[in-house]
């Protein structure tokens, strides 16, 4: 009896959890090269671990949750902007945070007061030779992600990715870190920056929605569940007192 | 569960803020010299529950870990510094500029004001000034028998005076770029001024050293796009709507928790 209300406490955990998720995506449907996050249920049994590691309520049916993002691409949106990057294809612009690599894809990046290119909380995006100066006015950028001011050449952008993108956290403000430090940045295959465009959040909204139903309905469920576990104690405690 | 409320409510937030920039934006649709905004937004901290890629009991990795994020923030309001269209307006104190640059206005605290609004008056004394009174930076009067005015390309002004078969120079009008325009503060009555972010003011002759050239009689109109707010205005006005979807499931499932014991 009192292991199946466990069962339905661990169950209301994770569709919490779920939901958290899934409102998180929403309130981040107009966020500039956001990626979807998505949660994964896993039985108990499937977890590596000794069979002593395991409590009571973990040898049943006890699900627990791990996240990943996905990182399909979003739409490219056109602005006319040139400060504004899309990537097409695959691949991340290396942002360089507290002297540490972090990548996006958020391509809205405007100059600061040295004429660096960086990115809208200040932290400089990254060339191949380092940090990007742009003095000029006539800013042309290649697919390739090559620099031109005025005609001169000036800089490439640095655009990589990573053979497992699973390695990715997200870090908030737009940004992702590398986990793994033996897992090393690769130049992308197929890519090609858009100049003018930046690349909008890649979540759909009809998904959501669904998930936000079945999430509910789910939890609506346990409730169920617990009500009618309840119904049943007290029926048996009452039997006690005949 | 409460953190699920107050993630949707993060982007009802924003999605507001955002609204109101649209709403700005086409209340300026007709407003000579103005530049629009736009908001640009970032996803807030993450709550890491598992990290990813630490081992587990029998030394395997866990390939992806729980992160929970919490909502979206507004990250930057940009100004977009792109053209406007031309009006042709054949007043000859009206210009516009053709490419980069401000007009440098002097405002009434004595600092300078940066503006692409170019319908210039002159006031009683004959110096020209803004639709506001701003005086021109540096100043330049019009003799009170002046019959026309002229301004070139490359910013000077001269005036054929009654009475002189000659066109008298009355001076130059200079403009100023900034390294980072995007980092000005809108002052309003648009007028901008110069910040930390925006960097130095650079003022040179129109036309020189990347800086743009003034076309007489004719204004730059608002650079507004109403189809493109619009598109904003609808896709905003959806996301707010689908937030309070969220607010209302997690809502219910806390309503459901409640009601386990009843």
């Amino acid at each position: 009896m009192l292991k199946g209300i466990y069962r339905t406490i661990t169950g209301k955990t994770v569709t919490e959890r779920r939901m958290e998720i899934v409102a998180n995506n929403i309130a981040n449907c107009l966020t500039a090269g956001y990626k979807t996050s998505r949660p994964i249920f896993k039985l108990i049994d499937d977890i590596n671990g000794s069979e002593a590691d395991k409590t009571v309520a973990q040898k049943g049916n006890v699900y627990t949750l791990t996240s990943f993002i996905n990182f399909t691409e979003g739409v490219l949106v056109e602005t006319g902007n040139n400060l504004d990057l899309g990537i097409q294809g695959d691949g991340f612009f290396v942002v360089l945070v507290n002297g540490k690599n972090m990548y996006t894809r958020n391509g809205q990046f405007t100059l600061n007061n040295e004429k660096k290119l960086v990115t809208l909380d200040g932290n400089p995006v990254m060339g191949e030779g380092g940090e990007i100066t742009i003095d000029g006015t006539d800013i042309k950028i290649e697919s390739d992600g090559t620099i031109y001011v005025d005609k001169k050449f000036v800089d490439k952008i640095r655009v990589v990715t990573f053979q497992d993108k699973s390695i990715l956290k997200n870090y908030g403000r737009n940004l992702f870190i590398n986990t793994d430090a033996r897992a090393g940045e690769t130049i992308p295959e197929n890519y090609a920056v858009k100049q003018g465009t930046y690349e909008s959040s890649n979540v759909d909204v009809i998904k959501e929605m669904v998930e936000m139903m079945s999430t509910l309905r789910a939890y609506e469920s346990y409730t169920k569940v617990d009500q009618f576990f309840s119904e049943m104690m007290e029926k048996l405690i009452n039997l006690g007192r005949m | 569960m409460i953190r699920a409320l107050w993630t949707a409510g993060t982007g009802m937030n924003v999605q507001q803020i955002n609204l109101d920039i649209i709403a700005n934006n086409i209340a300026n649709v007709n407003t000579n010299g103005f530049k629009k905004s736009r908001a640009d937004f970032q996803d807030l901290m993450y709550q890491t529950l598992r990290l990813q890629g630490i081992k587990t009991g029998e030394g395997n990795q866990v390939p992806t870990g729980i992160e929970i994020g919490h909502g979206a923030m507004l990250a930057a309001v940009q100004k977009v510094f792109m053209q406007g269209d031309f009006q042709e307006t054949q007043n000859e104190l009206d210009l516009a500029i053709e490419g980069n640059g401000f007009l440098t206005v002097i405002l009434p605290t004595g600092e300078k004001g940066y503006t692409r609004a170019g319908s210039l008056k002159r006031d009683s004394d004959g110096k020209i000034v803004t639709s506001d009174g701003y005086p021109l930076e540096p100043s330049i009067t019009i003799p009170n028998n002046t019959t026309s005015v002229s301004i070139r390309p490359n910013g000077i002004v001269s005036a054929k005076i009654a009475g002189q078969s000659e066109p008298q120079q009355l001076g130059t009008i200079e403009l100023t770029i900034f390294p980072n325009p995007s980092g000005l503060k809108a002052m309003g009555k648009s007028i901008y001024m110069e910040t930390d972010a925006s960097g130095s003011p650079i003022t040179g002759k129109p036309g020189e050293n990347g800086l743009g050239t003034i076309l007489q009689g004719f204004l730059e109109m608002s650079n507004v796009n109403v189809m493109q707010e619009m598109i904003n205005l609808i896709v905003g006005q959806r996301a707010y709507e689908v937030n309070s979807k969220a607010i209302q499931a997690a809502d219910e499932m806390l309503q459901m928790a409640n009601n386990v014991r009843r």
